[in-house]
């Protein structure tokens, strides 16, 4: 970089400090390379991301996986054969997968819901799910708090919970809305209208306006979230998350098998005797907007919120509830000693 | 009597089979709390005749969240149409004209998923098929690829049977079908897989009911895209007696045994009970 003036510029940061108090060195110093070392360094430690597929069985959660991650990840569950037990409770699957891409290491893990809403009486089947999430947090905390603790505690918190919503005309069913509310309130929740090649354009747009509404109308918070005030965002993150916002949720499509399209290309996608369906064409399903979202624009950010915010919450709880046991039991003890 | 939970396509279905708006879209509202069953009616001309068709359409089933007692009620509008056609019968002076109230015949609506059949899907399936003639059908069948359309197919006969459901069976009126639309194996067919839709087009200068999807056009009258037509051929032409026939002699006279048998065993242990209270009166 060639010199630079002395401190008469105004700077804008995205950390939001007093623009005038920043000093830009008469000759170059090199501290910007910082971010290459960076860089270096967790490139060589890897990310992590803990993604939660929920929805109701058959709704191609874990097609959709493979198809978002371009590998065979996760295999569909079902009643394969009829000696499996007919209810399933809801349970709890994770399958673990390092991917690397231009030497970045990516771990994967995909928490699978098999059992969710599968049974006649559906009554509590999100309490797993949230279970899980909260002794992710926990088990981080107890790792934290540790007096010899890890240098880097590994990272097992859900960053995401993809939840699938069945393709029809009137949105979230009850049982929707109950899980949704307890879900959203610890967890990053991206909602993906499923299988919505059964849908026409009209259906679609209809559904996404009935799914929005009711987003309001039941006050359930969507990643990403309206945060106007975020000092971490710059203007354009946040304008783009507006507009990210206005297409939520994604009517999305899986498919892991490739076929040749008429014009003779060879691509992932389904065949019908009626037509042929490309993944990746913005026209039929909005599945590239989804992997970009997820993987291009807000993968870091889906981490970064999950520890600044949900984690945040759930650690000052526990805390706080932490203190106040200590400080009775404290008082007791006094009480009964005098 | 059309069963399946909201979202299905049973009001398409409906609509498609009875050429007119039978069920004006977008009615079926979610915010009913309890399941409902309605009664509509409409009237169909096939191959000549005029049919008046009674349809039943349950709404709410399978959408709360606790379904327990989904299938008690519909248990219950069955057993109750037959006991009004039980009184009936047993009247000395019968009303002329009695309306037949009993269900001929239950499509019930399965998700296309590829996932077979769920808990509360078997669990309905066993009450009707004990009372009713049932016939399963794959809604949405436009989700479906050949592939998974056959799979699917062979996933939920073998739940069926592993659970014991009898299904209507289509074999005694095939002399009839086999008229009506030549070279198709029906034992393969069941459940049906179709799609309805109510749009028209024109492709090569005959009109289609068609749905229109962003990648392609699915015409509903194609015995190649939905099995929609050989359904209707069914219902409405083939079987229409066989499925009346089937209910009156079996459904219906395994209910009016069952209830007659109660009766008569109530009398006897009550007559028991009254020899038995006049010979100890006696003694």
């Amino acid at each position: 970089m060639a010199d630079t003036q002395p401190q008469t510029q105004p700077v804008r940061t995205t950390a939001g400090t007093d623009a005038t108090s920043l000093l830009q060195p008469t000759n170059y110093v090199g501290f910007d390379t910082i971010t290459t070392q960076i860089e270096n360094r967790m490139v060589k430690r890897g990310f992590t991301l803990n993604v939660m597929l929920v929805g109701a069985s058959g709704l191609g959660k874990s097609t959709l996986i493979n198809t978002l991650f371009s590998s065979h990840l996760d295999d569909s569950c079902g009643r394969n054969t009829v000696y499996e037990p007919i209810e399933r409770t809801p349970d709890i699957k994770v399958t673990s997968h390092d991917m690397i891409e231009n030497n970045v290491i990516l771990h994967l893990n995909i928490i699978d819901t098999p059992g969710f809403a599968d049974q006649i009486n559906n009554n509590h089947c999100w309490d797993p799910l949230l279970k899980y999430v909260k002794d992710q947090h926990n088990q981080y905390l107890r790792r934290e708090l540790n007096a010899s603790r890890e240098k880097f505690i590994k990272d097992t918190r859900v960053h995401c919970a993809l939840y699938f919503v069945a393709p029809n005309y009137y949105g979230l069913s009850r049982l929707d809305v109950q899980a949704l509310k307890k879900l959203t309130e610890v967890v990053n929740v991206v909602p993906v209208i499923a299988k919505s090649d059964t849908l026409t354009m009209e259906e679609r747009a209809n559904l996404k306006r009935t799914l929005q509404d009711q987003f309001k109308h039941y006050n359930l918070r969507m990643y990403p979230y309206n945060n106007q005030y975020d000092d971490r965002l710059t203007s354009e993150e946040i304008q783009f998350n507006k507009d990210i916002r206005s297409m939520l949720p994604f009517a999305v499509i899986g498919s892991e098998d490739v076929i040749t399209t008429p014009k003779g290309e060879t691509v992932r996608g389904r065949r019908t005797k009626w037509g042929t369906i490309n993944v990746e064409d913005v026209t039929q399903c909005e599945f590239v907007y989804l992997r970009d979202f997820l993987t291009r624009t807000h993968l870091y950010d889906l981490i970064e919120t999950t520890s600044l915010q949900h984690y945040e919450a759930f650690r000052t709880k526990q805390l706080t509830a932490l203190r106040e046991n200590v400080g009775a039991r404290n008082s007791s003890q006094s009480q009964n000693q005098s | 009597m059309i069963i399946g939970e909201t979202g299905t396509g049973k009001s398409t279905f409906i609509n498609t089979l009875c050429d007119e708006d039978v069920i004006p879209p977008g009615n079926t509202s979610f915010n009913g709390e309890a399941m409902c069953i309605e009664n509509h009616s409409a009237t169909i001309f096939e191959g000549g005749t005029k049919i008046n068709l009674d349809i039943v359409l349950t709404s709410g089933f399978g959408d709360s969240i606790d379904n327990t007692d989904s299938t008690a009620k519909l248990v219950d509008y069955l057993e109750t149409q037959f006991e009004l056609t039980l009184k009936e019968e047993c009247r000395i002076q019968r009303t002329p004209h009695f309306k037949d109230t009993r269900v001929h015949a239950a499509l019930y609506f399965i998700r296309p998923t590829g996932k077979g059949l769920r808990p509360l899907d078997i669990q309905c399936l066993k009450a009707l098929s004990a009372r009713c003639n049932v016939i399963p059908v794959i809604s949405k069948g436009d989700l479906l690829t050949e592939e998974e359309k056959k799979l699917n197919k062979e996933l939920i006969l073998k739940h069926i049977n592993a659970a014991g459901i009898e299904l209507y069976d289509f074999s005694s009126c095939f002399e009839d079908i086999e008229e009506e639309l030549p070279g198709f194996n029906l034992g393969q067919m069941v459940p049906f897989s179709i799609v309805s839709g109510t749009e028209r087009k024109l492709i090569e200068e005959i009109e289609y009911k068609v749905r229109k999807l962003p990648h392609g056009i699915v015409r509903v009258d194609d015995p190649a895209h939905s099995d929609f037509p050989i359904l209707r051929t069914c219902l409405l032409g083939a079987c229409q007696q066989d499925l009346k026939d089937t209910t009156h002699d079996i459904y219906y006279e395994r209910y009016r045994t069952k209830k007659l048998s109660e009766a008569s065993q109530k009398r006897e242990a009550s007559g028991l009970a009254k020899t038995s209270a006049k010979t100890i009166s006696a003694k």
